[in-house]
C-alpha cells in the first residue's frame, strides 16, 4: 500500500480503487479507420512517467480477409521532456500473410483499430 | 481532457483540470463456439456492449512437455534456468490471441480467438471491459468524476475499474528463438511496484496476454495462416517473468488441429515475405490490483 494517493473502499471494506502512483490509468482512447495516419499528443504531466499503448482491432470479418491479415498499429511514441509532451503517431499496417484476397483494399478501409493509451 | 481532479504524489489534492477514463468490467466469458476456416478451427463468442469492448485473454500455462535439463520440470524454470532451451511439446494447444472484435450489429460484438496451428484454446479466461460512463453505479458510496460535459462518467468506483499496476512490453523476438524479460519487483524502475496478486479470478497462476505476434503456416491448398507465438507472464515471488518462445512443436503440428498435407516450417510467406522482420509487438497488462473480477 502506498503512503500517499487515495483509496476508495466499498461498503464491505473491499478496495475498489487505489490511486497510488504506480497505477496505469486509461488516459485516452481513439479509433483509426483503415490506413489513415494518426497523431495524438498529450501533455506529459510531472506525475506521469510513461505511456503504454494497447491496440485492439476490428477487422472486416470477411473470412478470407480476417484470417489472412496481420494488423499492426505501426505506432511510434515520442516524448519531449522539455515540453512534457508525448506523441503517439503512425499509420496502421495491414499485411497480407495468406492468400490472394480480392477487394483487399476495401476490407482494409472497413477495418479499424482502437488505441488505448495508458499512462503511469 | 479539461476537467476533473488529479491526485499528485506528496502534493495533497490539487485541482488541475484533468480527467481520466477508465474501464468498466462487463463480464467473464464462459461460453463460446468453434468454427473453422481453411482447416483452421477457431473460437468465437459474442459480447453485448454499447461500445468497442476490450477483451483480455488469459491462458493456462502449459507444462505438458519435457525440459532438456531434467532438473527443471516446468517450462518457465526450463527457460529461465535450463540454459539451452529445449522444451518438448508437440501437442501444444493453449497458444492463442484475441484476433478480431467485430461489430455484428447494434450492441453485439463477435470476438474471434485464434490459436496456434489454427486451433483454439481449450482452457482460457476471457475478461471483457469497455470504457465506463454509460451507466452510473447504483452504489451509494465510493467516488465519481465526470467528463467535461458534466454528465458523462469518467470514473465511478462502483464499477470496480481496471487499475493496472503495471504493464510490460516484449518486442522483437527472432523467429525460431526465445527471449526472456525478467522483471523483478524492488529492482530498478520497478522498485516501487507492490502488486500482491492479479485481480482476475482465473484459476491459472501463469497468464499471458499476447498482442501482435505471428508466423506463417502453409498448407497444400494454398492457404497460409498465422501462428501466434505465446508470451507468458509468469508470476514469481519477487516479480514476474515475461518470456516468449517459438511455439513448441512448431515443426510438428498436431493432427488435432492441423490436418495433414501442410507444412509449417517455412517462415516466409509469398505475400508478406519473411516473418522475421515484422512479427513482434507483444505487450502485457496482466497484473491488475484492486478488485477481483469474476
Amino acid at each position: 500500500m502506498s503512503t500517499y494517493g487515495f483509496q476508495v473502499f466499498g461498503e464491505d471494506g473491499s478496495l475498489h480503487f487505489d490511486g497510488s502512483s504506480t497505477c496505469l490509468m486509461l488516459h485516452d482512447s481513439f479509433e483509426v479507420v483503415g490506413t489513415t495516419a494518426y497523431s495524438k499528443s498529450y501533455v506529459w504531466g510531472t506525475d506521469i512517467t510513461s505511456a503504454f499503448v494497447v491496440v485492439e482491432t476490428m477487422l472486416d470479418n470477411t473470412p478470407d480477409f480476417m484470417f489472412n491479415v496481420f494488423p499492426s498499429p505501426g505506432e511510434t511514441i515520442t516524448a519531449d521532456p522539455a515540453t512534457q509532451v508525448y506523441t503517439i503517431s503512425g499509420t496502421p499496417i495491414y499485411t497480407n500473410v495468406g492468400k490472394v484476397v480480392s477487394s483487399w483494399s476495401t476490407y482494409v478501409s472497413n477495418s479499424k483499430m482502437k488505441f488505448l493509451v495508458y499512462v503511469e | 481532457m479539461s476537467y476533473g481532479l488529479a491526485f499528485l504524489n506528496n502534493s495533497g489534492v490539487r485541482v488541475i483540470g484533468q480527467e481520466e477514463d477508465n474501464l468498466k468490467f462487463i463480464g467473464k466469458i464462459t461460453a463460446y463456439t468453434t468454427a473453422s476456416y481453411a482447416y483452421m478451427t477457431y473460437m468465437t463468442f459474442t459480447v453485448t456492449s454499447t461500445e468497442f469492448p476490450i477483451v483480455y485473454l488469459y491462458l493456462p500455462y502449459d507444462d505438458v512437455g519435457t525440459c532438456s535439463n531434467a532438473t527443471y520440470t516446468d517450462m518457465s524454470s526450463c527457460v529461465i534456468n535450463g540454459g539451452s532451451w529445449i522444451w518438448t511439446n508437440t501437442n501444444e494447444i493453449n497458444l492463442a490471441v484475441v484476433h478480431n472484435i467485430y461489430n455484428t450489429t447494434g450492441d453485439t460484438w463477435e470476438v474471434t480467438v485464434i490459436g496456434s496451428y489454427g486451433g483454439y484454446p481449450k482452457n482460457a479466461c476471457l475478461y471483457v471491459f469497455n470504457e465506463s460512463g454509460s451507466t452510473p453505479s447504483t452504489d451509494a458510496y465510493g467516488f465519481r468524476t465526470y467528463k467535461a460535459d458534466g454528465t458523462t462518467l469518467a470514473y465511478d468506483s462502483g464499477f470496480k475499474p481496471l487499475i493496472a499496476k503495471w504493464g510490460a512490453s516484449f518486442n522483437s523476438v527472432p523467429s525460431g528463438s526465445f527471449g526472456v524479460d525478467q522483471r523483478k519487483l524492488l529492482v530498478g524502475d520497478w522498485s516501487s511496484r507492490n502488486v500482491d496478486k492479479p485481480a482476475f479470478n482465473c484459476s491459472f497462476n501463469n497468464m499471458a496476454y499476447t498482442e501482435w505476434n505471428s508466423i506463417f503456416c502453409f498448407e497444400g491448398d494454398m492457404y497460409w495462416y498465422m501462428l501466434y507465438y505465446r508470451h507468458f507472464v509468469s508470476i514469481i515471488p519477487d516479480g514476474v517473468n515475461v518470456f516468449s518462445t517459438t511455439p513448441s512443436g512448431r515443426y510438428h503440428p498436431s493432427n488435432d488441429y492441423v490436418t495433414t498435407n501442410r507444412v509449417c516450417v517455412n517462415p516466409t510467406s509469398a505475400f508478406a515475405g519473411s516473418s522475421g522482420g515484422w512479427y513482434y509487438k507483444t505487450k502485457t497488462m496482466p497484473m491488475i490490483d484492486g478488485a477481483d473480477y469474476d
